[in-house]
């Protein structure tokens, strides 16, 4: 058997643990493993090595922290319910708003005028919130990864 | 049960509740910190639950964890100056399973290959670890790292060989 054609078995013995090689692959390094004392002793090594990994234990995460998570991530699908519904609702207020102006038009009373500024100031802070998620979203490192 | 296959069908709260810990591990390995390793935990499930819907079945589903992880590990380091490595090295427990001298020399062992294991390259450590310990298939490790499968396998392999060297004595 040439040395490099050693080497080359060698290199693949990784995968043939890992169970990641072609059926024509593992029938190679099976068939070398047969016959080559040195490279069945590297994969017996490399088998316990893996083992031994895989059991070694680390502390986990405290379990208060933990809770906190779990607490802040339910909250998220009412709080995106919840824009759901106040960008939606908004929007159909103002259109049934300006519809009903349009139709019965009469100068606004000081109570109107009034409440139109409220409403006026809280879309607008609305929108400062909504144009701030977007600009977020556009420099998001994570939006493009496949899911 | 691997990482790998707690992916499988279950809602967002299954997902999080199985794969918390593990992530956890990853997220210290790479941080080397224990708060830095609950923030980007935190940050990192949040930006999962966000877009959970847009997730195309849940079989990839660890491996968008990991990447964010990752990702975010990455931005804690570059504002941070160095690793924690004590904090890493403090949380390696030994099995309560075993009686006191055999989970002394489990500890001493364990301890011997997490040696050998952080004194290797940082792209070969983190790839072992993804495969040994996380359970990552190599087409799941090419996601996270952004890597091709030939390089996936050749670092396993290198980083593998490294660590068989400088265990050498405890093999025999």
């Amino acid at each position: 058997m040439t040395a490099e054609r050693h080497e080359e078995i060698r290199r693949m013995l990784s995968a043939w643990l890992d169970g990641e090689l072609t059926q024509v692959e593992e029938q190679r390094v099976r068939v070398h493993l047969e016959d080559c004392a040195e490279c069945r002793r590297a994969c017996e090594d490399m088998a316990r090595l893996q083992e031994m990994t895989r059991s070694l234990r680390f502390a986990g995460p405290g379990e208060d922290r933990m809770k906190e998570i779990e607490k802040s991530l339910m909250v998220q699908a009412p709080r995106r319910l919840g824009w759901l519904f106040l960008v939606g609702g908004l929007a159909a207020w103002l259109v049934y708003a300006a519809v009903m102006a349009a139709r019965h038009w009469r100068p606004p009373t000081v109570e109107e005028l009034i409440a139109g500024a409220v409403v006026i100031g809280f879309v607008m802070l609305l929108v400062s919130v909504l144009m701030e998620r977007v600009r977020q979203l556009r420099y998001d490192r994570y939006r493009r990864i496949q899911k | 049960m691997s990482v790998s296959q707690a992916g499988q069908a279950g809602s967002f709260n299954e997902f999080f509740h199985r794969t918390n810990r593990r992530a956890y591990v990853f997220a210290l390995h790479l941080s080397g910190n224990r708060e830095d390793a609950m923030d980007i935990l935190q940050e990192a499930y949040l930006r999962m639950h966000r877009r959970w819907s847009e997730c195309e079945g849940e079989a990839k589903a660890v491996a968008w964890l990991y990447t964010i992880v990752r990702n975010l590990a990455l931005d804690h380091l570059r504002r941070r100056a160095r690793r924690a490595e004590a904090e890493i090295q403090e949380s390696i427990l030994s099995s309560s399973a075993d009686g006191p001298e055999r989970a002394a020399a489990r500890e001493e062992l364990s301890r011997r290959l997490w040696d050998a294991i952080r004194k290797l390259p940082a792209e070969q450590r983190e790839i072992l670890l993804l495969r040994d310990w996380h359970g990552l298939n190599y087409s799941e490790i090419a996601q996270v790292l952004g890597l091709s499968l030939g390089t996936v396998s050749s670092r396993i392999h290198h980083a593998r060989e490294k660590i068989r060297e400088a265990m050498e004595d405890y093999l025999r």
